[in-house]
């Protein structure tokens, strides 16, 4: 129960850290954001009563440490401003996003995760075998596949020339297949690399050794005992994966069309849009430390030495 | 254009010359020889050295103006005069390929370089000053490790505007702290030994044991670390070209040319072929050649027992990890 609350006491200054990120970046923005906003409102050049009227209203005459401390309550409260781009609060729009960015990255990760438990696991236990080197070469190959390049390559040829599914854009189930293959090759690939080199430490140990000395079988051992322990580390590395995910929505929303946040913030970034590029960042700071935690904390729920090890440290 | 031997002679002149202890890295039989015996390095080393010479070679290589706008042979097939057919412009799609190798190579080039410097400077500070330094070098990586690399470089570059200098200027930014977690590590296991107390009790000052004893010895890690960096790197630059961030057209610049073969993907697929085969092969190369080091360089025996103890096992996992094949994805991942 310690480590639970000092892990979740960990994730203040994580939070914090990002909410300064995303200040700073508004901030480090070249021009006057007071004039850009009176821009985007007006349709026309602001006059300078204007711009120091539009300073003092957005609070930007004060000193930037009370700015900070502002913006940083009001995102802690979910107030993350209003988008120049569509006039609509940019957390409401950001949440909205987030959902379709989901239904990619949900089936992706388990994907991933289907392909390389078992492709990792078998590398490792015919290792050096044909079936090894091929799976290796095919893992790294996938690890240097630009994500781009491969979605680009699966339209051509499922959509433009299969015709089996649509080229772009958000539709029926056809359309999500794409989108979920391009962005589950990367951590497929990762993930059975990692469970390959996991499962081949685990196997060294003098605990299968054991096992196997006492008569269990291959097959047992490596259920009972290797997986089990190889697991551990597999998942915190999948977790770390998921937050990237994140990320990889950027470029494969892109291509896809896909009105998810990967979408959203390249719109925002086009636009010169810096609350919804504040937001996005934000958001993602939010996602990684929640999903981080959680890796955490199965992590303890699953390895008893390390409750045990914060507890006695106290 | 081989990245692992300028570091590789560093070591060998550097180590020898006062304490023994310092040269493991260096005293493994010639680097080159080792690595010859390691297949899937060689075919790395092979496609990289390839790539990079058809970039510096790329006049000789082709006869056809890059950037030579001609409507008349719009999207013509592969031909003997366009071994690779022409672009919705009717410029030779083979000659761009070829500059554009220029471009996205170099710059990539120099986004390590900015990262390796920053972060092995930074890394070894904070692991041999320790104290306050370290505490403060030590919270911002935290800070920036919180948020993916890429969409970290994504919003520098967004913020500083579009151009190849700010995409590198951001990538440098948003990558640096996971290499100045790693150096740092293997500084703290290397500063508590022997040698370097003894450099210390006949008098070197810290920027000589910095730079003569630590160094060299942090230099492993560092040069598989880079080797993988230069494939994520290039991936990195050609994404955020890819979304419009980077060269300004004419330019060739293989993002950039992949993304316009997007446009023009059902009625010229060689737009898109190529530039996304040459950026693949070209990481391909990276990773291979960088998975082939880290076996003969193994800086797994540089670390140890660097981090915390609660977390040690993933840590550890981690930074295997980071060698291992993690680093091999885009740009951002791995590093958590």
């Amino acid at each position: 129960m310690a480590y639970v609350v000092r892990r979740l006491l960990l994730v203040i200054p994580t939070l914090l850290g990002v909410s300064f990120l995303a200040f700073a970046l508004a901030n480090l923005a070249p021009g006057d954001p007071a004039e850009q906003y009176l821009r985007r409102v007006l349709d026309r050049v602001p006059t300078p009563e204007e711009i120091t009227e539009a300073r003092h209203d957005l609070g930007l005459d004060r000193p930037l440490v009370v700015q900070f401390a502002r913006w940083t309550l009001d995102a802690a409260q979910g107030e993350l401003g209003t988008s120049y781009a569509s006039r609509r609060p940019v957390a409401d729009e950001v949440v909205e996003r987030a959902r379709y960015s989901l239904e990619l990255a949900v089936p992706a990760g388990l994907l991933a995760l289907l392909v390389a438990l078992p492709v990792g696991t078998i590398c490792a236990l015919y290792r050096s075998r044909p079936t090894d080197q091929l799976v290796r070469v095919t893992a790294l190959a996938g690890a240097s596949m630009p994500s781009f390049w491969l979605g680009l390559l699966l339209i051509l040829l499922f959509a433009v020339h299969l015709s089996l599914v649509p080229v772009a854009g958000r539709g029926g189930p056809g359309s999500f297949v794409l989108p979920v293959v391009t962005l589950a090759l990367e951590p497929a690939a990762l993930l059975s690399r990692f469970t390959r080199s996991t499962m081949l430490e685990t196997l060294g140990e003098d605990y299968i050794r054991t096992a196997r000395a006492k008569g269990l079988s291959r097959r047992l051992v490596v259920e009972r005992h290797a997986l089990r322990n190889a697991l551990i580390p597999v998942i915190t590395y999948f977790g770390t994966r998921l937050g990237h995910l994140v990320t990889s929505a950027v470029i494969v929303e892109t291509i896809f069309v896909w009105p998810g946040i990967g979408k959203l913030t390249v719109d925002a970034i086009a636009t010169r849009d810096f609350p919804m590029l504040q937001g996005v960042v934000v958001f993602a700071g939010l996602t990684f430390a929640i999903v981080n935690l959680l890796v955490d904390l199965s992590y303890a729920a699953i390895d008893p030495r390390i409750r045990l090890a914060t507890e006695s440290h106290r | 254009m081989n990245p692992s031997a300028p570091p590789t002679e560093v070591i060998t002149a550097e180590a020898h010359v006062l304490v023994p202890e310092a040269s493991r890295v260096a005293s493994r039989p010639g680097l080159l020889r080792v690595m010859a015996r390691d297949r899937t390095a060689m075919v790395g080393l092979v496609i990289v050295s390839t790539l990079s010479l058809a970039a510096v070679l790329a006049p000789l290589l082709s006869s056809h103006d890059p950037n030579a706008v001609d409507v008349a042979r719009r999207f013509l097939p592969p031909s003997s005069e366009f071994p690779l057919g022409t672009d919705h412009l009717g410029r030779d799609v083979f000659a761009r390929l070829l500059f554009g190798a220029r471009v996205s190579i170099s710059s990539a080039l120099v986004a390590t370089a900015g990262i390796t410097a920053v972060g092995v400077l930074l890394g070894m500070v904070a692991g041999y000053l320790g104290g306050v330094v370290d505490t403060a070098i030590s919270r911002v990586v935290d800070i920036m490790l919180a948020l993916p690399t890429l969409l970290t470089a994504l919003a520098v570059t967004a913020i500083l505007g579009p151009g190849l200098d700010n995409v590198v200027v951001g990538i440098v930014i948003a990558a640096w702290p996971s290499y100045c977690r790693i150096v740092r590590g293997a500084v703290l296991a290397e500063r508590e030994k022997d040698y370097v107390e003894a450099a210390r009790a006949a008098g070197a000052s810290s920027t000589r044991i910095l730079r003569r004893h630590l160094l060299p010895n942090v230099v492993g890690p560092v040069v598989v670390m880079t080797t993988l960096e230069l494939g994520i790197t290039l991936l990195a630059i050609s994404a955020l070209s890819f979304l419009g961030l980077g060269v300004t057209p004419p330019t060739a610049e293989w993002g950039a040319m992949l993304s316009e073969g997007r446009t023009y993907l059902a009625r010229a697929s060689n737009m898109m072929l190529f530039p996304g085969a040459a950026i693949f092969l070209m990481v391909l190369g990276f990773n291979l050649l960088g998975d082939g080091l880290r076996d003969v360089l193994d800086p797994r025996t540089v670390h140890g027992a660097a981090w915390a103890a609660p977390r040690r096992r993933a840590r550890r996992r981690r930074w295997h990890d980071v060698t291992g094949g993690d680093q091999a994805l885009s740009p951002g991942q791995g590093r958590d």
